[in-house]
């Protein structure tokens, strides 16, 4: 058994087979080259994060590189567990709009200091780790009606659409009708372009077609 | 090298968690990370083979406690809630289906320890095409939503619509699951409601009379 693992940590065509084991990915039905490239695209969807997490954090107080590193680890250290817990092709990091509840209301509004709501924070994941183990996330998964499934896809993607228009600034706030169309500048023609280029990829059967379209409108 | 994370590393104060208004904030950090994680586990794998003929995503236990998990890591690490990102469908938009796409991921964002600067510099106009494009990849579910039967369109649409309109997915996902149930019950089709949705959309509506409460009270 000792010499087995030794030698699949020997042997570099074993040893990648453990890996792809341990991930879930089995090289007759998947392409290696697709999988790198989903995930760097990803990670560069949601590479802001790296910026603006600590830009909002640091309004409590903390330490700004301190929470860079914090945000950058804490996203690596989540995304290995789910390659391995799940085998899925799932990324993590310190998600928006909850990053600013932590700021804004638990710190400036309510008044707890950020070691405070980092403690609040942490008992959240316990409470979490003790409703998985106990199935009742599960059951709320399972409760879910079919078609509400179905919904809850599509509309995450308008809403994913929405923030990436809403972040170049094609779409504006706007006092009167709540929304609207900003003006076209720099930023938001590139935004437009960058929506047809990706388009005109995908169609052109381009592999990594949102990738190269993130690069291109860089 | 990275700069130091001793400033927020382990820096946790529990003398407050057992306060009042510490434990329903507690318990709003749950609401909002369990639907969102779900809606976007459930979401980004639909019309995958990620997803099976029944609706169910396999593993989704498995991701749901490395969600859990991250969440306390995170904690000590020094950063609010870990949470998993609905930016994952641009990865499975481009053929990611293994935790191989997830393994890419987090080697990135190692990398990005180190040579932060670089990273830093994607604009959030570059991104804007393949966020749209995830849009309209993902928009394709709606199919599956029988619209003839106006007892699932209704909450079906309800989701979409309130799902961007308050820029939450949780919120989404909660107006849609009370909607489903009203809409059911109020037909007399009482045995398409399962039990657990009863108490899910139960503990929803209460929480929303909650909030009405404490918002009317000055809270």
């Amino acid at each position: 058994m000792a010499l087995l693992i030794i030698h699949s940590l020997i042997n570099h065509t074993s040893r990648m087979q453990f890996l792809y084991r341990l991930v879930g990915f089995d090289p007759t039905k998947y392409n290696l080259r697709t999988e790198l490239m989903a995930g760097l695209t990803t990670f560069l969807t949601m590479g802001y994060i790296l910026a603006v997490n600590p830009d909002i954090l640091s309004a409590t107080g903390m330490d700004k590189g301190a929470v860079f590193t914090a945000t950058a680890l804490a996203s690596a250290i989540g995304t290995l567990l789910i390659a391995f817990m799940a085998k899925l092709p799932f990324a993590q990091a310190p998600g928006m709009g909850i990053n600013a509840f932590f700021a804004f209301t638990l710190c400036l509004t309510m008044g707890y200091t950020w070691q405070q709501s980092l403690a609040a924070v942490f008992i959240e994941g316990i409470i979490f780790i003790v409703l998985t183990a106990f199935n009742v996330r599960e059951r709320i998964v399972n409760c879910i009606p079919k078609s509400l499934r179905f919904a809850i896809s599509a509309g995450i993607g308008f809403f994913i659409a929405f923030v990436g228009l809403k972040n170049s600034g094609v779409i504006v706030a706007n006092e009167a009708t709540f929304v609207s169309l900003g003006h076209f500048n720099a930023t938001s023609s590139v935004a437009c372009l960058g929506i047809i280029l990706s388009a005109v990829l995908m169609k052109l059967r381009v592999r990594g077609a949102l990738f190269y379209s993130i690069i291109i409108s860089r | 090298m990275p700069q130091s994370i001793a400033p927020t590393f382990l820096q946790m104060d529990f003398s407050k968690v057992l306060s009042g208004d510490m434990i329903l904030t507690i318990l709003v950090l749950v609401f909002i990370d369990i639907f969102n994680t779900i809606g976007t586990l459930i979401g980004a794998a639909a019309n995958t083979e990620m997803m099976d003929e029944a609706g169910n995503v396999k593993n989704i236990k498995g991701a749901m406690m490395a969600d859990a998990v991250a969440t306390s890591v995170g904690a000590m690490c020094g950063t609010s809630t870990v949470t998993t990102f609905v930016e994952s469908s641009a990865g499975i938009a481009e053929g990611g289906r293994t935790g191989m796409t997830a393994l890419s991921t987090a080697f990135f964002f190692f990398l990005a320890l180190f040579l932060s600067p670089l990273f830093l510099l994607i604009p959030s106009a570059a991104t804007t095409g393949a966020l749209v494009l995830v849009g309209v990849l993902m928009l394709s579910s709606i199919k599956d939503v029988d619209l003839m039967d106006i007892s699932e369109a209704l909450p079906s649409f309800i989701t979409v619509l309130t799902m961007v309109l308050t820029y939450n997915i949780a919120e989404g996902m909660a107006l849609g699951l009370i909607s489903y149930t009203l809409v059911k019950v109020f037909t007399g089709r009482f045995n398409q409601v399962s039990i657990t949705l009863y108490i899910v959309s139960g503990l929803l509506i209460a929480r929303y009379v909650l909030q009405a409460l404490n918002v009317s009270a000055g809270i």
